[in-house]
């Protein structure tokens, strides 16, 4: 019912340039968003890192936790220098109007970013989705890094700006219906991003702007769903904003270094 | 964590595995999903029993689906008629949506302490979301879809067709982590034994639910429907209403 992979020599061939660890790292990412934590199997992750050495998770990482742990970093540095750079283009703009909007669109714009940075093997939403995390920024997986914050200092500005506006106890009953679920959003909008790609029945450049205005559209309902009758929307066209934090973010280091297979293994260990 | 087996010992064989398999599903995935695992939990003493009753795995899985999709059906067919009889013009975004999630709150409740019908069907649509769609083309998945429509159409009315569609499939994917995350936290209180009033708990939770996702849906154009003592009166009558699970004649 499930094969294994359709996709995986396109993959292989999309990252050949890339070490093999790192690699690894990508395919994990892969293999979990689409089956699962458990449903990723070790065969699945060699064959999209392109290798056929069955002890290669193994020789790099110890085992399949360690791996999907670095590979949650891999990604998450990107997330923590869009927060930085969006918030503080945010405290500089005058007329980001009402701020909970902006806050929230922040959050969609880092999912936004890494999406169309990862093209079109946009897996990464859809993994932490199978993961089980609603909001990696605030599960404290990448606290022992120095760079690690921003994201979390964004999430937890819009918390508080929510609980200002509606109260607090409204706020944490209504949390759970909409903004929790951003997520299992994104994850969709991978998805059906890859069936277009895939189908090529779009375009990079259409699916781009399709993702632009899935992160403004996205912000919008989610303030509506937050807010109700005290809803407002935006008062200025948000765009400018994102584009200006993607243009001085400009292209993402995903944070891989040989040595951050240990860091990540005390780490979790720590976790643990 | 108590097995299927001795939840349900007095449904047949046939009937448990689809129960069992649906846990499974919903705690290990669909590519998770192990036969033993379901096999065992169901109290069969092998996997053959699968064999006998569904022909293999993947057929199995499909009965899964429909077993409780017609009993959504049947609900939601029920508030349908009597919200064309009582409330008649005064129907609302909130009364479909209503319409829509209700039945998935009543299999909750008529599932616990083991409900796990949400988990699955997030699991499932997570994966493969052609596959609830292909649905629609039998005749009994009517309500549910007139349900749909009737919210499209209403939508269409105040923005126009177009981003009413898009405003519908920006918030489909918002629902089925939602009443997951509520299914399991019944779940836990059940296991705990502090679980009071499910019931009740369930209808504030879906006229929670509801009004959100109008919220999300209009946006400025939100209103809310005030239609509580409606909402609570369907629920408190379809609760009384004695489940009825419908295992695939073929």
């Amino acid at each position: 019912m499930i094969k294994i992979d359709q996709d995986a020599e396109a993959f292989v061939a999309r990252y050949r340039d890339l070490p093999i660890a790192e690699r690894m790292l990508l395919s994990i990412e892969k293999q979990v968003a689409r089956f699962g934590k458990e449903g990723a199997r070790i065969a699945g992750i060699l064959e999209n890192a392109g290798t056929r050495n069955g002890a290669a998770v193994q020789h790099y990482y110890g085992d399949k936790d360690t791996l999907i742990h670095t590979a949650f970093l891999y990604r998450y540095k990107v997330f923590n220098d869009w927060s930085e750079h969006y918030l503080a283009l945010l405290d500089d703009s005058k007329n980001a109007e009402p701020l909970a909007n902006h806050l929230l669109l922040g959050i969609n714009g880092a999912w936004g970013y890494c999406c169309k940075q990862t093209l079109p093997y946009c897996y990464h939403a859809g993994f932490i989705q199978k993961m089980g995390l609603d909001n990696p920024g605030i599960s404290g997986i990448a606290d022992e890094f120095s760079w690690s914050g921003p994201m979390r200092a964004l999430i937890e500005r819009a918390i508080v700006e929510f609980s200002q506006a509606i109260g607090q106890s409204l706020a944490e009953r209504r949390m759970p219906l909409g903004v929790l679920q951003l997520v299992s959003a994104w994850a969709a909008k991978e998805r059906e991003i890859r069936a277009e790609l895939s189908g090529k029945k779009a375009s990079t450049e259409d699916v781009v702007a399709e993702i632009d205005r899935f992160t403004i559209e996205m912000t919008e309902a989610l303030c509506a769903n937050l807010f109700r009758e005290k809803y407002r929307p935006f008062k200025k066209d948000p765009l400018a904003l994102l584009n200006k934090t993607a243009k001085r973010c400009g292209a993402p280091v995903w944070h891989y270094e040989p040595g951050s297979v240990e860091e990540s293994a005390a780490a979790l260990a720590r976790l643990r | 964590m108590k097995k299927t087996a001795q939840l349900f010992p007095n449904l047949p064989l046939k009937e448990r595995l689809i129960i069992a398999s649906e846990r499974d599903i919903a705690l290990h995935t669909l590519p998770g999903t192990r036969i033993q695992r379901v096999v065992k939990d169901a109290g069969s003493s092998n996997i053959s029993s699968i064999r006998y009753h569904y022909g293999d795995m993947e057929k199995l899985q499909e009965a899964v689906y429909y077993y409780r999709y017609k009993a959504m059906n049947h609900y939601a067919d029920i508030i349908l008629q009597r919200w064309s009889a009582e409330v008649r013009d005064k129907t609302t975004i909130q009364h479909y949506l209503f319409a829509i999630f209700a039945p998935r709150c009543l299999i909750i409740y008529h599932t616990l302490p083991a409900a796990y019908y949400c988990g699955c069907a997030e699991q499932i649509e997570t994966l493969d979301p052609d596959r609830i769609e292909s649905h629609d083309r039998y005749p009994w998945f009517r309500p549910l879809r007139a349900a749909f429509t009737a919210i499209s159409d209403a939508l269409s009315e105040q923005l126009g067709a177009e981003e009413a569609l898009y405003r519908m499939h920006l918030v489909t994917p918002l629902t089925a982590g939602t009443l997951a995350r509520k299914e399991r936290a019944l779940r836990e209180a059940c296991d705990e034994g502090r679980v009071a009033d499910a019931a009740g708990q369930l209808v504030t939770f879906l006229e929670d639910l509801v009004e959100s996702l109008a919220a999300s849906l209009q946006r400025e154009k939100y209103q809310a429907a005030n239609a509580t003592a409606d909402f609570k009166a369907v629920f408190e009558d379809l609760l009384a209403i004695p489940p009825e699970w419908f295992i695939d004649k073929d």
